[in-house]
């Protein structure tokens, strides 16, 4: 039988926990209360658990380390081993936004990228520069939206504003006001579909990509360990030519997976494996290792 | 219904809006589920409230012992802190000589019956003293709304 792939065990997990926050503010209700928080700040059976940047605010602005702040660092001691895989295992943004994403490849088949279509030579120059000129990363786009979030919040705002823009907090604040009922959060529902809308029909991850300011200390957590888990490409094992993208196409963050290592690259994976799953039919060149690409598994 | 409490523990009005983050556990392990989460404008939190009129606070602690920011500190109920309620002699029951009542409701209810509020003069009209928490269970429960807690944020000196 043909082992599950990936992407079967990942929509699971992400699946569960879309679900498991769905549940979690009725178990509560029922005086159940092992579980309880939002993807803000979470408590797991008394282990506090937190979105850094929510913890980061806090700790900035009260200047006092809480419970909060372990939380944080717990979440960052995660993508410091695993990489940002919160974004691609666990956040119920990221898989509707994924599902959005096949959607409109699926239904808008115009410019559709069809995998082994030769590049032309504008994207080929596009996939030169992925990760070599600083600039247009995405990402850079990200951590400006959180320095300018946490400078308004130092000087004007008094509240943790860039909260408002985490997107599993929205999905996880409106199923908790769901048992309550007094005060419904309109507002989540409204922002997630006007967004998810807007990314069907420019046919990009825009939000994962360019925005969302929760991804960013993660992300940077998951620079620091050169050995932590990551996508490995192991060129000998290529059988595709230079220009085919069947790999490329898999990607929903539109990196090239052929070139794990660079920088520019190697902040936005988030370790999803869809690039891994696309390649099995293929050479098998690219497999999950820990350590620098190339080096782990040989 | 507009005066609302912040559950107990809560910090000062300021230092509480910095530090909650909307996470709504202090709503999720209410006992009695008074905590309510409201959003306070569009991209403001999501803040806990109890409307005290409707339901109060018990004084089970356990919001401020799981609150992660300590924007309610795990303090004992001594130290709630959410405000303080204020009795009205000229509506109040106990306090019409020729009314001849003994009504207690308050004094009865109250989490902590016998610091909080105590029978004086004599023993038999109720008053609040200074350890009262404005935990608002008197307000909730008065007959004729005499006694009602102010937010320790409206508080001179306070909040």
């Amino acid at each position: 039988m043909k082992p599950a792939s990936i992407h079967f065990w990942r929509r699971l997990v992400q699946l569960g926990c879309a679900l498991a926050f769905v549940a979690i503010p009725f178990l509560n209700r029922a005086e159940i209360n092992v579980l309880a928080g939002n993807f803000l700040a979470f408590n797991f059976a008394g282990l506090p658990l937190a979105d850094p940047l929510s913890a980061l605010q806090v700790t900035l602005s009260s200047l006092s380390v809480d419970e909060v702040a372990m939380g944080g660092l717990i979440s960052l001691g995660i993508a410091f081993v695993l990489g940002p895989v919160f974004c691609s295992w666990l956040c119920p943004y990221g898989l509707l936004s994924e599902w959005v994403h096949s959607l409109s490849r699926k239904i808008l088949r115009k410019n559709r990228i069809t995998p082994s279509a030769p590049l032309s030579p504008a994207e080929k120059q596009k996939s030169g520069m992925q990760g070599k000129k600083l600039m247009e990363n995405p990402f850079i786009v990200r951590l400006s939206i959180v320095l300018v979030g946490l400078a308004l919040a130092a000087a004007i705002v008094p509240f943790p504003l860039l909260n408002q823009l985490s997107m599993p907090g929205w999905y996880s604040r409106f199923w908790q006001h769901l048992p309550i009922a007094t005060a419904m959060l309109w507002a989540g529902p409204v922002i997630l579909l006007g967004m998810l809308l807007v990314e069907l029909f420019t046919r990009k991850r825009l939000w994962c990509r360019y925005v969302c300011p929760q991804s960013v200390l993660i992300s940077l957590s998951g620079l620091l360990l050169p050995a932590r888990l990551q996508v490995a490409f192991k060129p000998r094992c290529c059988t595709c030519p230079a220009n085919d993208r069947s790999c490329r196409a898999a990607c929903s963050l539109e990196l090239d997976p052929r070139q794990p290592t660079s920088l520019g690259q190697r902040v936005q994976c988030t370790n999803c494996g869809d690039c891994v799953d696309a390649c099995r039919s293929r050479g098998r060149a690219l497999g999950f290792g820990f350590g620098k690409a190339g080096k782990a598994e040989g | 219904m507009s005066t609302f409490l912040r559950p107990p523990g809560v910090l000062s009005e300021e230092d509480f809006q910095k530090r909650c983050i909307s996470c709504g556990q202090c709503a999720q392990v209410c006992v009695f589920n008074c905590v309510e989460l409201v959003p306070d404008f569009f991209l403001g939190g999501t803040t806990p409230r109890l409307y005290q009129r409707k339901s109060p606070c018990f004084l089970c602690m356990k919001c401020s012992a799981i609150c992660p920011t300590n924007a309610l500190r795990d303090v004992p109920m001594e130290q709630s802190g959410m405000g303080k309620a204020f009795l009205d002699a000229k509506k109040c029951v106990d306090y019409q000589e020729e009314a001849m009542v003994m009504c207690w409701t308050c004094y009865e209810r109250c989490p902590m019956k016998g610091t909080a509020i105590v029978l004086g003069r004599g023993g038999y009209i109720p008053e609040v003293q200074d350890a009262c928490v404005g935990c608002g269970v008197c307000e909730y429960v008065c007959p004729i709304h005499a006694i009602s807690v102010v937010p320790a944020r409206h508080l001179a000196g306070g909040g």
